[in-house]
């Protein structure tokens, strides 16, 4: 009875607010949930002719098949521990340079600065992969000239070969292509801090530091966190292009992910069950994680997704 | 264009050459109606925007044949998921062309009632196959399924231009610099690219040669031979063997003699006689190198790598070179078969018959150059000296962005592979070219002597083969480069943690799955 | 504001000095990528190009803009990134504004229904059959109705609603008798420029740059975008099965490939540099925060 009575008032005063909400759930059961609805293929043996509602059950065959096969704890820990380290590393880097934006003065090198590490981001990941090749050359590569140059070094390394320096590559190669694109979003939220408040605390006298630490950044934790939440949702969902291009016979046992592994067993057999019962695996793991993240972030920091 | 005006001598040529043909049947045209088949075709990664509707030969076999085709050319980087949609939308095509299904994907299909067994109609309608057939139990051994249907026609390879994809190449210019001969053995070659290492070939006064550049792959699979390993050829069988000492099936990366091979590979790269960044795709630094004139020998298939202005410097070695226990086996071969699963018919077809007459000239002499040259003295003739080439019109119509590739796809349907065809001796350009040729002639003499053809797997020796043989190849792969590059020392210890590690994957399996099915394939025992 | 301390000024040079390190690291690959289109191939291979072209030739873009297809291409990708950019815009506005008020009943639900289809879906077969049964195929709605709206681009505008934007301002404006939809649309939407620009931003680049979905659904090739054809000849570079083919006079058709990939890039992201201050502009401090005061 109560329950009717609060929704019949919130569709009194919000019948507008329902009524632009019914193309957007319209839109998600069209588009998203009527082809959601074969995933059930990753329990069943998918033949095209009886085609997604018609093939057989087989419970969980794909997914002890991919279990019980010798890689695959492997895989997973490698997807796991690249998306942790991409996640650690990278994270931080835009905020920090949208607080560095935000600090500068001079309005050319800030835009400067903005538009040069935007820039990256429009490089494909090929062209990426071939330019790594090409400077962390043990040979030609202006790296490892520049490393043996200032003494670091006494012999080249094979930066894009070997196993121990296949996530360091990975990761700042990340950073630099989306660094810059990643901060956009914060230094759109940085705009909003109102200027007020600087003065106010100009008055209070803290220095620039001070202001940093105590009205800047507080201000943008929402946009943080939200960001983080997001991220710790994709930790998994590692791509398949760059590291597949990145992989070399030495690098394989940890540069192999959950999405290069389902590329290759994909491409060569066509295994649409198999395939998207891994994939359906990474879901629920993600899923997941994006809770967990939500749930804490919800007690500590008050923001949360819902 | 004048295309008009061509296309009726070309009809007055086709009622020329059916009088010629060796099989009466081949009549053209094939129907007096106008029968119009779908095609659902991969194209090459060759050529943006390929429309087969456009390519000379096929509008020139659309007016011989009476066989209208409404072609849907797919991209190859989404043709796997646009068939599957379009399968699995119940769209199908009459025809699947150059697709290069595997037999495991064509038995499940087959069994699914999507495409249709060719087995009944080859007797009737495919005079040239079945002499192919008749000719190469090897063929029909590769293309049957269990159940005994043929779902897919396959290319078949008898040129041997084409059975030797893997040749080594020596730099004679770098023979003559350290005054050696050509090396017959791996303890010549060892010597020789010691002294090309040292040789200062460019004579920049730096020691920056590189006696050794090729791909990881073509680089091991050289040498398994002269380690008597991948005895039944590497190209469809990549880590089961037999053994050449007992005859048993074994995965050869297991055996004493893969451990040679790995400590020879070794030294060569620890001694910097094999360059040093082959495991990041340094073979595509080859054209450099060879213009800055430092490399002495390579492996390819042919010599498009080297510059024009100093390929004909570079010869092709015209023997296998022998190992320390004398063998001299060519192990990158192909059997008589390329690819499987190229043409094949869907339940959707209303006219079988036809559509295996359309595909089966492509499995004669005359009409395999029909598919890979285009028609005849309109894109290639026969010169005064008896040799076939293309004509000079055609020939004019090759612009300097183009490559062999995309000049041939103008007119014929050969580049992009997965030919529904047969390829002979008579064809040029490519493997077909004089050294890279005449070197693969030479190599005939040291083939396996039995290679085995692509295998039709059971449902559940594929279901091993798919997983396992995965696992365990990435496996070797990562140990023998880590092995070859120094990264862990070949001792005792670690070559027994490398063949139990083996084991432990499932290798007993594999073989168990090979086991089945080279007795069921060759029922003589004789694998 | 003023620099009035000398700690004050050093921190400034601090700022400024880390600015200018990060941007040379950061540009240098993208000089190279520039110079690298510009060079004779054989040197980039040989890696003589380090910082300017070596032997410079314009034979790469030549090569790309020779054919027909690419400007077609362009007029296409243009057409798709604003048509769906705009569809894109309203329809997350459409979902995130309501969900960003604290008492709509069924809120949490449907941002939850939302949410989950960023990590569930069909797979590629169900969404062809999905595009395939709708009738869309070979049309350019395939291209831009299946990402209509992102869930991250939707989560991103809500959280800015629910976070930047004070709730006494509703509830003033729903006082002075405004109705929700003329709050949003009159007083919320125009204090929320800067996130609208980012959201506009990231929907504008992933059409310019998406290709698979035209691969898929489309069999038109006039109406492929650009980077399906870009795509196509990059491709190319990497020699996938045509060694077969393969002749001794092929080598400097195929080096040329060496530097297109790299025009390739240029072509493609120099109209998405050109718009980038247009949309700095939003950035800007104080842009809307004036209009609060107004």
């Amino acid at each position: 009875m109560n329950r009717r009575n609060t929704w019949k008032k919130a569709m009194g005063k919000y019948w507008q607010m329902y009524m632009l909400l019914i193309p957007v759930i319209v839109y998600y059961i069209v588009f998203k949930y009527v082809p959601m609805m074969g995933v059930q293929i990753a329990f069943k043996n998918f033949k095209f002719r009886s085609g997604i509602w018609g093939s057989d059950w087989v419970g969980l065959k794909h997914f002890e098949r991919f279990f019980s096969s010798y890689s695959s704890l492997n895989i997973i820990w490698n997807t796991l521990y690249l998306g942790f380290m991409s996640l650690l590393f990278s994270f931080p880097i835009p905020i920090i340079l949208a607080l560095l934006v935000n600090e500068i003065h001079s309005p050319r090198l800030k835009k400067g600065l903005q538009t040069i590490t935007y820039a990256p981001h429009f490089v494909s990941t090929i062209v990426v992969v071939g330019m790594l090749m090409a400077m962390c050359s043990p040979s030609t590569g202006i790296i490892n000239k520049i490393l043996i140059k200032l003494g670091l070094i006494s012999e080249p390394l094979y930066l894009m070969a070997s196993a121990k320096y296949f996530r360091p590559m990975y990761i700042i190669s990340g950073i630099w292509k989306d660094g810059g694109w990643n901060a956009i979003i914060f230094i759109s939220a940085l705009s909003a801090i109102s200027v007020e408040m600087y003065e106010a605390a100009e008055v209070d006298g803290a220095n620039r530091w001070q202001q940093l630490i105590k009205i800047t950044l507080p201000s943008i934790v929402p946009t943080i966190v939200i960001m983080l939440i997001l991220e710790a949702g994709k930790v998994l969902s590692i791509g398949f292009e760059k590291v597949y291009a990145m992989q070399t016979d030495l690098n394989l046992t940890v540069s192999e992910v959950i999405s290069t592994y389902t590329y290759k067993i994909g491409l060569e057999d066509l295994e649409y069950d198999y395939a998207t019962a891994i994939g359906l695996f990474n879901s629920v793991v993600s899923l997941f994680l994006l809770l967990m993240v939500n749930s804490i972030s919800k007690r500590v920091t008050e923001t949360s997704l819902f | 264009m004048n295309v008009k005006r061509i296309l009726p001598l070309l009809l007055v040529l086709a009622m020329l050459l059916t009088c010629t043909c060796m099989f009466a049947e081949a009549q053209f045209p094939l129907t007096a109606e106008p029968v119009t088949f779908k095609v659902l075709a991969r194209t090459g990664s060759f050529y943006p925007n390929q429309d087969y509707g456009n390519v000379g030969n096929m509008k020139a076999y659309e007016e011989m044949t009476g066989v209208h085709i409404e072609w849907e050319n797919i991209d190859p980087s989404v043709f796997n998921n646009a068939l599957a949609a379009s399968i699995a939308s119940d769209e199908l095509p009459d025809i699947i062309l150059k697709a290069g299904l595997s037999n495991a994907q064509m038995f499940e299909w087959g069994e699914d009632e999507i495409l249709v067994d060719l087995a009944p109609y080859i007797d009737t309608c495919m005079p040239n196959f079945k002499a192919l057939l008749a000719q190469y139990p090897d063929i029909a051994m590769a293309i049957t399924a269990p159940n005994g249907a043929i779902y897919g026609l396959p290319q078949v390879v008898l040129a041997p231009q084409m059975r030797v994809p893997n040749k080594m190449y020596i730099n004679q210019k770098a023979l003559e610099k350290v005054g050696k001969e050509m090396p017959k053995t791996t303890g010549d070659l060892y010597n020789l690219l010691v002294a090309i290492r040292d040789s200062d070939l460019n004579g920049n006064g730096q020691a920056d040669e590189i006696p050794l550049v090729a791909s990881v792959n073509w680089l091991y699979s050289y040498f398994y031979g002269t380690f008597g390993l991948g005895t039944r050829g590497t190209q469809h069988h990549a880590i089961v063997d037999v053994d050449p000492e007992n005859g048993a099936l074994r995965i050869y990366a297991q055996s004493e003699n893969y451990r040679k091979f790995l400590e020879y590979l070794n030294k060569l790269y620890s001694e910097k006689l094999i360059y040093q960044e082959i495991f990041t795709n340094g073979d595509k630094n080859i054209t450099a190198l060879a213009t800055e004139n430092r490399i002495g020998i390579t492996c390819a298939t042919t010599l498009y790598n080297i510059p024009t202005e100093t390929v004909d410097a570079w010869s092709g070695m015209k023997w296998q070179l022998a190992g320390p226990d004398g063998y001299n086996i060519v192990s990158n071969c192909r059997s008589n078969l390329h690819t499987t699963g190229n043409f094949a018919v869907t339940v959707e077809c209303k006219n079988i018959e036809l559509a295996l007459k359309w595909v089966d000239y492509f499995y004669s002499e005359e009409g395999s150059l029909f598919y890979h040259a285009g028609v005849k003295d309109v894109n290639w003739e026969a010169k005064a000296d008896g040799s076939l080439g293309y004509t000079e019109a055609t020939l004019a119509t090759r612009t300097s962005d183009m490559t062999q590739d995309n000049f041939i796809a103008q007119f014929a349907m050969w580049p992009g592979g997965r030919n529904p065809a047969v390829m002979l001796e008579n064809l040029w350009g490519g493997e077909y070219e004089a050294e890279p040729a005449s070197t693969a002639f030479a190599l005939m003499d040291y083939l396996p002597k039995t290679i085995w053809p692509i295998f039709s797997w059971t449902e559940e020796e594929n279901e091993v083969i798919n997983t396992v043989q995965g696992d365990i190849r990435s496996f070797i792969n990562t140990s023998t480069a880590q092995v070859i590059a120094g990264e862990v020392e070949l001792t005792d210890e670690w070559w027994n943690s490398f063949v139990k590690q083996i084991d432990a994957m499932g290798g007993k399996k594999l073989l168990d799955a090979y086991q089945n099915a080279v007795e069921r394939i060759y029922s003589g025992g004789d694998y | 504001m003023k620099l009035k301390t000398r700690g004050d000024r050093t921190y400034q040079v601090v700022i400024n000095s880390l600015a200018v390190l990060i941007g040379l690291i950061t540009l240098y690959p993208l000089i190279y990528t520039l110079s690298a289109s510009l060079s004779q191939p054989i040197h980039i291979l040989s890696g003589n190009v380090v910082l300017w072209p070596v032997e410079m030739t314009l034979n790469s873009y030549r090569r790309v803009f020779a054919s027909a297809d690419i400007l077609n291409g362009y007029r296409n990708t243009i057409i798709y990134s604003f048509s769906g950019t705009l569809l894109n815009v309203i329809l997350t506005i459409m979902a995130a504004y309501p969900l960003s008020l604290p008492d709509l009943k069924g809120k949490n639900f449907v941002t939850f229904l939302i949410t989950f289809t960023m990590f569930f879906s069909g797979g590629m077969i169900p969404s062809f059959i999905n595009v395939k049964n709708l009738g869309l195929m070979n049309s350019p709605l395939a291209i831009i109705l299946p990402g209509a709206i992102n869930a991250t681009n939707m989560l991103l505008l809500r959280n800015y609603f629910i976070n930047s934007v004070p709730g006494d301002l509703r509830e003033a404006a729903s006082i002075d008798g405004c109705s929700p939809f003329a709050t949003m649309t009159q007083i919320i939407l125009p204090l929320s420029k800067s996130i609208l620009a980012v959201i506009t931003l990231y929907y504008f680049v992933g059409h310019w740059n998406s290709y698979f979905e035209a691969m898929m659904y489309i069999r038109n090739k006039d109406l492929y975008p650009l980077q399906v054809l870009l795509r196509q000849i990059l491709l190319l570079s990497q020699m996938g099965d045509m060694s077969e083919q393969m002749g001794v006079d092929d080598m400097n058709t195929m080096l040329i490939y060496a530097s297109l990939k790299y025009a390739i890039i240029v072509v493609s992201a120099v109209p998405l540099l050109i718009i980038y201050p247009m949309v700095q502009r939003f950035f800007e401090k104080g842009i809307m925060m004036g209009s609060i005061k107004g």
